[in-house]
């Protein structure tokens, strides 16, 4: 979850500090893990202010209910688990409905909306701009067909292969069994393979 | 489509997704391996399976935005988690989840309606600077635009404001403020398929609902016209008459924006809000119908208005006074505003000084009646004055607030610069998306309007979808 070993290792210790009502660490605590919490957001409530408003909410909820975390599992874990119930009620109370797969390439604003992948060609890394604006269009129809799976499917899709969890981890943060986590992971990447199918062309190019 | 496989595909399919990762390993792989050497189908769903864990593993994370991690430091030090309850903290209260939607929805109402505004002759227009600059004057009683001018920031807090007083105020009866009375008007917004074809008036209908219907003093008075409430004074009769007039036509557009007709003459009286305290001031509720209209400046009991620390600022959606007359939308942003302050009528609500990263928005103005806000912002690029419509909340229902929900407004971008421009009217918006929610409610802008705008204000205008448009100072 976090980007490297060595803020990892400083989590443990943070947590411990903050649990004493240490701000500060809580404070070093949100830097470090804002990041994975916001991108886990945003792919969940599809939408960039129920987003932030989900990660302010998941930090606070995080915060007053510290002393429950046992340490049982990573506090990262704990976390995700804590930003992601937030996030399924901000989408459930948002009640987007899935895209459809005709959708995907979404040149009909009314149904699909200015939605995060539209707006999120501006982060490409890309130098090239022929190239940023395939990365563009590649990415805005990956995000897309995720739209188009059921939360649950979505969900494995999005901690496993966005956010770079472990089974294990994403068996914790979703209390499932890791076999759960293998099959539901195979099923919703299949899914995902199939809605794409008619974009694959569109998937290798440059990839 | 597994169905139509032979068995031995249907078999292997589950385990291709990891395989085309290598996570399979041992006799199964060897199987697998052996299978796709015959199988041109399934090596071609292994070939694309390994194509999309690609494009999927190359989906870069979005960085968090700065004000984000700021308002999360301030939530924590807010007073919500100065409780830090043993148990699940108590549920912020309605008001609170719904001041910035309803906030939002408004402000959008506001921007749909501005852009339909009938454009007024430029010439009107440019006369409107000269008498507001000439009259800086505290605000008049009677026709109330509250922040129109605005007082400067330096104005002094009025007695009232001062002594926590009391507010007074056109209330209205609380089932038509927000409750029965403007639920149908949105859920009608949303149905109505042909709703595109009169855009000024659906916004007008809109905008009514999301801020109340009208009072006795000014029956068509209404968010709308509250949207324009802040125009100049100065504005001739006859530009108001043809702003009227081709508002009711559906709004054309002329070359510049008016600010609005006759219908913006609302009063609202100074006073509408007092400070009660400061932070986490829970809105006072219970303050029960008012007849409408009730005469501006008697005591309507107590009020009392909300910090809201423990989320992002409500001005994210706001009509904006410029020199040369009304704009439309911003969104305060957090990093931009250094002292934020926060006139209510003319009263500074909130004491200047402070690094705000929010804003106070008035309880009195959820809870009783159709009202505004005005914000000033002071930059190093100058004062930026807003103002901000809230709209009038009762009692809220479920219905609405899904209702309201539905209108948020996504994360504005920043307010360009510069606000005083030749045509008096800047869309300020940069990067600003006003989604629009499964097409019910024809929220975006005319194309026409916004590029004669755009024009007129010496901007260049871009737009992908037709929904958002970016505004950008023309090279």
């Amino acid at each position: 979850l976090l980007a490297n070993q060595a803020k990892v290792a400083e989590v443990p210790e943070l947590v411990a500090l903050a649990k004493d009502g240490d701000r500060r660490a809580f404070d070093r605590l949100v830097e470090l893990h804002a990041p994975a919490i916001y991108n886990l957001a945003l792919r969940v409530t599809r939408c960039r202010e129920d987003a932030e408003d989900c990660v302010q909410e998941a930090f606070l909820r995080a915060y007053m209910g510290l002393h429950s975390f046992r340490g049982e599992a990573a506090f990262s874990t704990w976390l995700y688990r804590v930003a992601l119930n937030v996030a399924r009620e901000q989408a459930k109370r948002a009640g987007r409905l899935p895209l459809r797969a005709s959708e995907l390439l979404g040149d009909d604003p009314e149904r699909a909306g200015p939605e995060l992948e539209e707006i999120g060609w501006r982060h490409s890394s890309q130098p090239d701009p022929e190239q940023a604006a395939v990365a563009d269009q590649r990415r805005r129809v990956l995000l897309r067909a995720l739209r188009t799976l059921p939360d649950h499917q979505r969900e494995v899709i999005v901690l496993y292969d966005l956010q770079g969890l472990s089974y294990e981890e994403i068996a914790q943060v979703l209390r499932i069994r890791v076999g759960t986590v293998k099959s539901r992971l195979n099923r919703a990447r299949l899914a995902l393979k199939d809605t794409l199918r008619p974009h694959l062309d569109l998937l290798r190019e440059g990839s | 489509m597994s169905t139509t496989l032979p068995r031995q595909c249907r078999a292997l399919r589950q385990w291709l997704p990891e395989y085309a990762e290598d996570r399979v390993s041992g006799r199964r792989r060897a199987a697998i391996a052996e299978h796709l050497a015959g199988c041109a189908h399934c090596r071609e769903e292994v070939a694309a399976l390994r194509a999309m864990l690609a494009s999927l593993h190359a989906v870069e994370q979005e960085a968090v935005p700065a004000h984000l991690l700021a308002a999360v430091r301030t939530s924590l030090r807010g007073p919500v988690a100065a409780r830090r309850l043993p148990t699940v903290r108590r549920a912020p209260s309605l008001w609170t989840r719904l001041a910035v939607p309803i906030a939002a929805a408004t402000g959008l109402v506001a921007i749909a309606f501005a852009l339909r505004q009938p454009l007024a002759p430029r010439a009107a227009l440019e006369s409107a600077p000269a008498a507001q600059t000439a009259a800086p004057s505290p605000l008049r009683r009677t026709r109330a635009p509250v922040v129109s001018p605005l007082p400067t920031p330096d104005h002094a807090m009025p007695p009232r404001a001062a002594s926590g007083g009391r507010r007074a105020g056109p209330a209205l009866p609380r089932d038509q403020v927000m409750g029965r009375g403007r639920a149908p008007s949105l859920a009608r917004a949303e149905t109505r398929p042909g709703a595109e074809e009169l855009p000024g008036r659906e916004s007008v209908e809109v905008a009514r609902g999301a801020a109340g219907p009208p009072g006795p003093p000014a029956p068509a008075a209404s968010a709308p016209a509250a949207a324009a409430e802040a125009a100049p004074d100065a504005v001739p009769q006859a530009a108001q008459k043809e702003a009227e007039g081709a508002d009711l036509a559906g709004g054309e557009v002329n070359g510049a924006i008016s600010p609005s007709g006759p219908r913006a003459r609302r009063a609202i009286p100074p006073g509408h809000y007092t400070r009660r305290h400061g932070r986490g001031v829970r809105p006072e509720r219970g303050r029960s119908g008012h007849p409408a209209g009730a005469a501006p400046g008697r005591d309507a009991g107590p009020s009392a208005y909300r910090l809201e620390s423990a989320r992002r600022p409500p001005a994210r959606a706001a009509v904006i006074q410029t020199e040369r007359g009304q704009a439309i939308a911003l969104r305060l942003e957090p990093s931009m505003g250094r002292k934020v302050k926060v006139y209510a009528g003319n009263q500074v609500i909130r004491p200047t000084g402070e690094s705000a990263d929010r804003v106070l928005l008035p309880a009195g103005g959820m809870s009783a009646s159709p009202s505004q806000v005005a914000i000033t912002v002071s930059s190093e690029a100058g004062d930026w004055k807003y103002t901000l419509f809230t709209p009038g909340a009762g009692q809220l229902g479920k219905q609405q607030s899904t209702a309201v929900r539905r209108y948020q407004l996504e994360p504005l971008g920043q307010v360009l610069a510069d606000l005083s421009t030749q045509s008096g009217l800047v869309l300020l918006v940069e990067g600003s998306t006003a989604r629009k929610v499964e097409g019910e409610l024809p929220l975006a802008f005319p194309k026409e309007a916004v590029a004669q705008l755009a024009e007129a204000a010496n901007l260049d205008a871009y737009t992908e979808d037709g929904v958002v448009y970016t505004l950008r100072p023309r090279r």
